[in-house]
């Protein structure tokens, strides 16, 4: 109904093309253009954010060492070839506010987001093309205003990513708290601002304009990702917001949310009544949710790479939805594991240990489909299908350690250690990486209508996965020796001498994992240029981005949008005459059933082979019900 | 494409390779006056000093040629008694640092001060002890930054080889007409390889360090016990899932790759039942944890208090731990953070005479083996975590809201050093193990030197400690006549 409008509406749009350099290039309503944006910016905060974490490690790795290039980078933070603690500090905070918020939310969802849900969804552009523009640059005023922090005084924010306060709020308690905490608020509001523009534009064009016969059912699991990576950001970035804008009143006009009884620089501060904890509560109550938007994109990419090049449809689709939906809703209610030693009653710690282990059982359903997939596949080993298989293996090495750090006792010993660290940054840094890394490959000829260079992808594939468990693995032993996190160095401490040479290692490791980086941003840069041209479904992918046109065009289809006459799934069926049907074959060509499926398999996903709307929600609710008691959320 | 003369590039690149590595081969001091004054120092003062750097007090590198060694031992022994004498410099440095008082080492000799003395002023500057090598190798330029220009240099060269060779080799595969080589082969191959390659290093690693984690000598807690045993079980259970699910994603790519172009995949959409199963499964042994974890949780955290057990306050503050004892009464006394000053820096409310007995003492605390405490955390500016990783206890001290924690240590000391001592005989750095308190909440620029030693001891070892320590309310306020005496003797004895 509203996509048979939307297509009439804009069914002559794609005629004119006369566009100025700015509005086709800059301010550009087109949402490949703006995944583009999206993309380049984010690898570039990306390289930054790769730069510091390689900087900080040379200091940790080595601190008797002098690196003549601290002093050519950082000038008055550094002396004699070491970085000062306090620039050590504002260098973990904006690795970690770069990595999670601006390269794994923006650079991942942002740039794949736009980029496929209209060719997925099978509609012209984006339901509102200026929220998406406006979307993509307040994202850029977002990164410029944070990297603006790196040139004030005082420097940039350094109390950590999560800028817990009273640390965060004195300006005396350390001196990133002053101005460079300012710019981190105001960049972050803009961040929001960005996200949420952009999420509500992603769930009301997954929901409104999908084209004939794309029933919710049929959708890609790349669809199902990204929509409940949207519904998450949507639900809980206005609490980071509500949260900051507080954070700014205790700041900036002498409230007292966050502070009381404070003595700090020889006076007592009059702030009274307020608490440290309610920040914590705001933030986590985004914190954790962003970590499901960050990973949530990264499996539905993988989904969708892993089933088209293993040539099988993928495993379970429907249980797969299941668990994405199960850990959309579940992940608002699990917060609290990032506190259990803050002296919360001990009763809350309960709860969110139970619900934090429910999660634990979506997450192991995706990953047996995963291998499932796999199992008697005729897998093409292109650089996106490594990929996804590294991240199934980082999925499984980080989502166990999840069991360790959300049991509250054992929270006790291992919290703020290098467990955490080494468990965070493998399940949800690296695997979204690997994430990010396998769609920028898939959907490469997609976007530039190039090929990236092959070989030079695997290269970059096995020194990432290489550097990786180089540098993560051994944390988990470093953390079960007591060592914390966020430590500038462990010189002052004997017993923690044993660990030097490990902390060398891996820092090796990361020198590795980035050198593989640069790899693939050469491979990247020389490709949009040079790269062998793209034919227009180089994977033999059943999706219907790949039944649109190489050369890229205003609208995306050249005639009519496409129908869909089934789910994206049908690769190898027994009785078509190629390996993949893609979604738009109509069932008069390949039946959209396979009538000798031994196990009425086929037969669940595709009930209605009419594109009802009615009856399609009957079935929807059906599954929905059957799978929610099954995995015990309803 | 490249035009390099081989034999110069090879020539300068050893060239720089040999100086690169002689910059390594830096002077120690050997002095034993000097390895002890380095444990002293580190012990003792790093927590708020540095050689090179202000930090919470001045830096220390050429401090004797600023003042006299006499008033520097005068001053670290007991610094509010040198102010106490109006000594201008010691009044003028309390001032400088708004009044932050620096802890009194009456336990330090005139000796021990010495050798921290020699310690200071020839510990090795890093960076200029290696310039003068550097500068030989290529004018100015510092030798280590050179060699690392090299490796760059050669990754570059590399990397530039590389695109070279695979773009010849794509070019004599498109004149042969076919793949010259298989790189899908190649990769499903690289998965078992990685596999094989991934758990030696795995096995390495455990084999190497899990006798340094802290699980190999056990907790030194009765419910650090608990949560040991606990995490061998999830480790268990954990691990064979680990094992199980990279073995398959690293043999299937190997089994299952595209073998050539007759070959198909098996169209297998779906199974309901192995999908029940593969959700009941994790989902009954997920609960068995959970329900393991809650009690273990519970038995932790919602215990009351013990009867046979004392209270102790760990005040925290930017960047030094004070532990609070509640002197005879056995009842710690009111505080009131606008009560901060002087030697009352943890804001103890005189009103409240339970706090006129209380004692202080920062940097070190001692616990009695065997018997319950309750450590009740405080702190005067922003969060900080007190983590005790060998008793398994850690909790964040909060501005504006207490918190405490209820353990009770069964190993001293001096058992556990043992036991370290027996794990790693070979280790001379577990001689002098002690119990530490980190502090593992990010508090500011000095986070990583903010720690506590934690001595656990028998009850009279513990007793015999705590008397040498005064409370400071009666240090202000002497009623005991005692006190003024051994000041006058010490004055006879100086007369004399």
């Amino acid at each position: 109904m509203s996509n048979v409008a939307s297509e009439t509406m804009h069914h002559d749009e794609h005629e004119h093309h006369e566009q100025s350099f700015i509005s086709k290039y800059i301010f550009s309503m087109d949402h490949k253009m703006i995944s583009k944006q999206f993309l380049i910016t984010g690898l570039i905060m990306g390289l930054i954010g790769m730069t510091m974490s390689v900087l900080f490690r040379m200091q940790l790795a080595w601190p008797d060492k002098s690196f003549p290039i601290f002093d050519t980078l950082f000038g008055r933070w550094s002396t004699d070839g070491h970085i000062n603690p306090d620039f050590y500090m504002a260098l973990v905070t904006m690795h970690g506010t770069i990595m999670v918020f601006f390269v794994l939310t923006a650079g991942l969802s942002g740039t794949f987001s736009n980029l496929l849900i209209p060719y997925q969804v099978g509609c012209r552009d984006m339901a509102s093309p200026f929220l998406n523009m406006l979307s993509y640059w307040f994202f850029f005023a977002s990164s410029v205003i944070l990297m603006s922090s790196l040139f004030v005084q005082t420097g940039p924010a350094s109390g950590g990513w999560t800028v817990y306060p009273p640390l965060s709020a004195l300006p005396k308690a350390m001196p990133g708290s002053g101005l460079g905490m300012t710019l981190w608020l105001v960049s972050m509001i803009f961040f929001i601002g960005s996200s949420l523009l952009g999420g509500i534009n992603y769930v009301v064009t997954i929901l409104n304009m999908r084209t004939h016969g794309l029933t919710m059912t049929r959708l890609p699991l790349t669809m199902w990702a990204f929509f409940f990576t949207a519904v998450l950001g949507i639900l809980s970035f206005p609490v980071l917001l509500s949260g900051s804008l507080l954070l700014v009143f205790d700041r900036s006009f002498g409230t007292s949310f966050y502070l009381s009884e404070i003595f700090i620089d020889g006076h007592a501060l009059t702030n009274a009544g307020g608490s440290p904890i309610l920040w914590q509560h705001l933030f986590w109550f985004l914190g954790h949710p962003e970590v499901y938007i960050i990973i949530l994109p990264a499996l539905g990419i993988t989904s969708e790479v892993v089933a088209t090049n293993s040539r099988k449809p993928i495993f379970g689709y429907k249980a797969m939805i299941g668990s994405i939906m199960g850990i959309a809703g579940v992940s608002f209610f699990v917060w609290g594991h990032h506190m259990f030693v803050t002296g919360m009653n001990p009763l809350f710690g309960s709860v969110f240990m139970f619900i934090t282990f429910l999660v634990a059982i979506p997450s192991a359903v995706k990953t047996f489909n995963y291998l499932a997939t796999m199992w008697r596949g005729n897998i093409r080993f292109t650089p996106a299908m490594l990929f996804g298989v590294g991240l199934v293996s980082l999925f499984v090495t980080g989502g166990l350690t999840g069991i360790f750090l959300g049991n509250a006792a054992l929270d006790i010993p291992l919290h703020d250690s290098y467990f955490v660290v080494a468990h965070f940054h493998i399940v949800m840094g690296s695997s979204a990486i690997f994430g990010l890394l396998c769609g920028v490959y898939h959907w490469f000829p997609r976007m530039y209508g190039r090929m990236m260079n092959p070989q030079l992808g695997y290269l970059h594939f096995w020194l990432s996965l290489i550097g990786v468990y180089m540098v993560f693995f051994p944390m988990h032993f470093m953390g079960l020796g007591g060592v914390p996190r966020r430590y500038y160095a462990f010189t002052a401490w004997d017993q923690f001498a044993i660990w030097n040479d490990m902390n060398e290692f891996i820092t090796i490791g990361a020198i590795i994992g980035s050198f593989a980086q640069l790899i693939f941003l050469y491979n990247f840069v020389s490709s949009i240029f040079f790269g062998k041209k793209s034919v227009q479904n180089p994977w033999g992918s059943n999706t219907l981005e790949w039944t649109a046109p190489v050369e890229q065009i205003h609208g995306n289809w050249p005639g009519e949008v496409p129908k869909v006459y089934r789910w994206p799934y049908d690769y190898s069926r027994p009785d078509a005459v190629e390996d993949f049907v893609p979604q738009n074959v109509p069932d008069d060509v390949v039946p959209v059933e396979w009538a000798g499926d031994p196990h009425g398999a086929a037969s669940a996903h595709n009930e209605v082979s009419s594109s009802d709307a009615k009856s399609e929600s009957v079935v929807h609710f059906s599954w929905f019900k059957k799978l929610g008691m099954r995995l015990g959320v309803l | 494409m490249l035009h390099f003369n081989m034999k110069k590039v090879f020539a300068l690149l050893t060239v720089i390779l040999v100086f690169g590595f002689g910059a390594f081969a830096a002077d120690m001091t050997k002095d034993p006056g000097f390895t002890n004054g380095e444990k002293l120092f580190k012990t003792n003062c790093a927590t708020c000093h540095a050689l090179d750097k202000k930090v919470t007090g001045p830096a220390l590198r050429g401090v004797t040629s600023r003042r006299k060694e006499a008033w520097i031992i005068k001053w670290v022994k007991d610094n509010a008694a040198l102010r106490a004498t109006n000594d201008p410099e010691a009044v003028a440095i309390f001032n400088e640092y708004k009044g932050v008082q620096m802890t009194a080492f009456g336990n330090l000799s005139d000796g021990d001060i010495k050798n921290i003395l020699v310690y200071v002023e020839n510990a090795p500057a890093p960076a200029a002890a290696k310039a003068p090598v550097a500068a030989a190798t290529d004018g100015g330029q510092p030798a280590e930054d050179t060699s690392a220009w090299v490796y760059v240099l050669l990754a570059i060269l590399l990397f530039a080889l590389l695109v070279l060779s695979l773009s010849i080799e794509s070019k004599v595969s498109k004149l042969l007409g076919k793949e010259l080589i298989n790189w899908n082969k190649i990769n499903a191959i690289m998965f078992p390889v990685m596999l094989i390659a991934g758990s030696m290093y795995i096995y390495h690693y455990f084999t190497k360090y899990a006798p340094y984690t802290y699980f190999s000598v056990g907790a030194g807690t009765e419910h650090g016990k608990v949560l040991d045993q606990m995490f061998m079980v999830t480790l268990t259970i954990t691990g064979i899932v680990f094992i199980l699910c990279q073995f398959l994603a690293f043999t299937f790519p190997y089994f299952y790759r595209h073998k050539g172009e007759g070959t198909k995949a098996f169209y297998y959409p779906h199974n309901n039942q192995i999908e029940f199963w593969w959700t009941i499964i994790p989902s009954i042994v997920l609960v068995s944890l959970l329900v393991y974890g809650l009690k273990t949780w519970n038995g932790i955290t919602m215990q009351d208090k013990p009867q046979n057990a004392y209270e102790i306050e760990l005040f925290a503050r930017q960047f030094d731990w004070t532990v609070r004892y509640a002197g005879p009464d056995g009842k710690l006394g009111k505080h009131d953070y606008h009560k901060i000053g002087g030697a009352n820096f943890v804001g103890m409310d005189y009103k409240d005479v339970a706090s006129h007995d209380d004692i202080l003492n920062v940097g070190e605390v001692h616990l009695v083996v065997n018997q319950p405490v309750v450590m009740n955390l405080r702190s005067q500016d922003v969060i900080h975590s007190a983590f005790i990783p060998n008793l398994r206890v850690q909790m964040n001290a909060v501005p504006g809201i207490p918190t405490s924690q209820i353990f009770t240590p069964i190993v001293t000391t001096k058992e556990m050093r043992a036991r370290l001592q027996e794990e790693h005989p070979n280790d001379p750095a577990y001689n002098t193990w002690d119990y530490m308190l980190l502090c593992n909440k990010i508090c500011g620029a000095s986070h990583y030197l903010m720690k506590m030693v934690v001595i656990v001891e028998t009850k009279e070892e513990y007793e015999h400690w705590l008397a040498t320590l005064k409370s400071p309310y009666q240090a202000e306020n002497p009623v005991v006549v005692p006190a003024t005496d051994t000041v006058s003797t010490n004055k006879t004895a100086a007369l004399k």
